[in-house]
């Protein structure tokens, strides 16, 4: 075993001299061996931690926490998802943001009043809904003013869209509890009596279509205002009404797709309007300047004047007055009494 | 010892079975004092040489590790380590022998001192190898180990020790030719 060819016999011998130790003392090897026994034993009693350890791998791998291992991978999906929901939901709510302040036949405007027709499904409670629906009557209304404004007449359809939100914020409010609806009504009574103000005092001209225009929505408006404060009075008659024209509605839903609206008659908006008043025999023509108007804007009781609804169709015929609900309202041939002139 | 008596003691020694630490003790102990008196040249710091490797052997399977074979090539480099690093904290003061070392003829004869003198200049070539070769020269010509134990305890291949060997011997002449000539 041991081979010295390789080395010369001087520097063999020289080494062989360092083969010569001392004996080792009995006495060191008795107390060497009794101290390595009595480490092993320590090592062995208290060896939870030894044991455990003789069960781990035999390399010790420095272990990252479950989540760092996987972070990167986990980063590489969830990445591209977030971008996705934040470019989409991002700009959908910018889009949203930016239709807010659009008016009629601009591009977002549709997005404007889907908007609001989500927010109004979304509404955790009826007094949500009404708060909602209410501010959206208001802005239909400051969308017809600003058109005044600009000198332009609003289309049938933005007339038809506003009076629809008054109809709507009505109904809301007639679905609440007696005391909230009332409170609700009186809301919309104050609404409807400052955008009926508002549109009174608008500019324009006496013989542009603008003007018929404005007639036409203050008839409506002041016919929504006859029913606010009649159903104030009398709730069950209201939500009589509106039950009523629910189901004039359905029954006429696959002839018109067009808004439904409630109504003291109906003859004060286009065919598409439903009345809820239920009178559809009465009928308030009005000509300007025919005489029983003393000038727009007077508040003088005019004579009614009843005609046959075809009476009522003509192009260029606007009610005179408005016909208020009264008591007899309630059954479904009432013929308003309350006459006001515009 | 054949491999499947060395396997039995390791395993008893990682379960601390006190039979296998004390047969592992009474086989490698002696061999490793030798060694590091050989190095060492001191009866005490061979002991503590000793102590040491076999506490760094418990520590080790204590946390599972060390060698499942090649137990004795394992325990002299613990050993060697342990030299290398106390050389390198405390380097051995060599006691050179001068006309002042004192005259005992019983425990210094003529011829014990000369050949103390040789062993001392041997350990002090020995010294200036690099531990790798000082380890070769100690393990294969001193102790008396074929290549591939020497391999084992080294950690690297057979013809990497070769090399090794080969260096080693031609630094170790050179410096005691050196130290012949001072």
């Amino acid at each position: 075993m041991f081979t010295n060819k390789k080395i010369d016999s001087e520097l063999n011998k020289k080494l062989s001299l360092l083969k010569e130790v001392p004996e080792r003392r009995a006495e060191d090897v008795a107390k060497g061996r009794s101290a390595f026994l009595k480490e092993a034993h320590h090592y062995k009693v208290s060896g939870v931690i030894g044991q455990r350890q003789l069960n781990q791998p035999k390399k010790s791998i420095p272990v990252k926490p479950a989540l760092l291992n996987w972070r990167p991978k986990m980063l590489k999906v969830a990445i591209p998802i977030i971008l996705a929901f934040v470019i989409v939901f991002g700009t959908g709510w910018m889009v949203v943001r930016a239709s807010q302040g659009s008016q009629p036949n601009q591009l977002l405007y549709s997005v404007k009043l889907a908007s609001e027709e989500l927010a109004l499904s979304m509404a955790a409670n009826p007094a949500d809904q009404f708060d909602l629906s209410s501010a959206y009557m208001q802005n239909r209304a400051t969308e017809i003013i600003v058109l005044f404004n600009k000198g332009e007449s609003p289309s049938e359809e933005e007339i038809q869209r506003f009076v629809a939100q008054v109809d709507n914020s009505i109904a809301i409010a007639a679905g609440m509890d007696d005391e909230q609806a009332k409170q609700a009504l009186g809301r919309i009574q104050t609404r409807l009596e400052t955008q009926i103000q508002a549109i009174k005092l608008l500019k324009v001209d006496s013989l542009s279509e603008a003007e018929k225009s404005r007639e036409k929505i203050l008839l409506a408006l002041q016919d929504k205002l006859d029913i606010v404060i009649k159903g104030k009075v009398n709730l069950t008659w209201l939500r009589e009404k509106i039950e009523e024209s629910h189901s004039k509605n359905n029954s006429n839903e696959s002839q018109s797709p067009t808004p439904t609206l409630i109504s003291s008659t109906d003859s004060h908006m286009e065919p598409t309007a439903t009345s809820i008043h239920g009178n559809s025999q009465a009928t308030h023509t009005h000509t300007p300047g025919a005489g029983n108007n003393q000038g727009g804007g007077n508040s003088g009781n005019s004579e009614k004047t009843k005609t046959p609804p075809g009476n009522s169709q003509g192009g260029k015929k606007t009610p005179t007055s408005i016909p208020a609900p009264t008591d007899e309202d309630t059954s479904a041939t009432a013929t308003p009494k309350k006459v006001k002139n515009k | 010892m054949d491999l499947n008596e060395e396997r039995d003691l390791l395993e008893g020694a990682k379960a601390f079975n006190p039979a296998a630490l004390g047969a592992i003790y009474d086989r490698y102990s002696p061999g490793l004092f030798r060694y590091a008196m050989r190095l060492l040249g001191d009866q005490n710091l061979a002991e503590d040489c000793v102590s040491e490797t076999f506490s760094r052997f418990l520590k080790v399977i204590n946390c599972g590790q060390g060698p499942d074979k090649h137990l004795q090539a394992y325990l002299y480099r613990i050993a060697h380590n342990w030299i290398t690093d106390s050389y390198r904290k405390n380097v051995p003061a060599l006691i050179e022998l001068d006309e002042t070392y004192p005259a005992d003829d019983k425990r210094y004869p003529e011829s014990e001192m000369e050949i103390g003198l040789q062993k001392q200049q041997l350990r002090k070539a020995l010294m200036l190898l690099t531990p790798d070769q000082r380890q070769v020269i100690y393990l294969r010509f001193i102790e008396g180990w074929d290549m591939e134990q020497v391999a084992i305890t080294l950690g690297k291949p057979v013809s990497a020790v070769k090399t090794l060997q080969h260096r080693a011997v031609g630094s170790l002449k050179r410096l005691l030719a050196k130290d012949k000539k001072e």
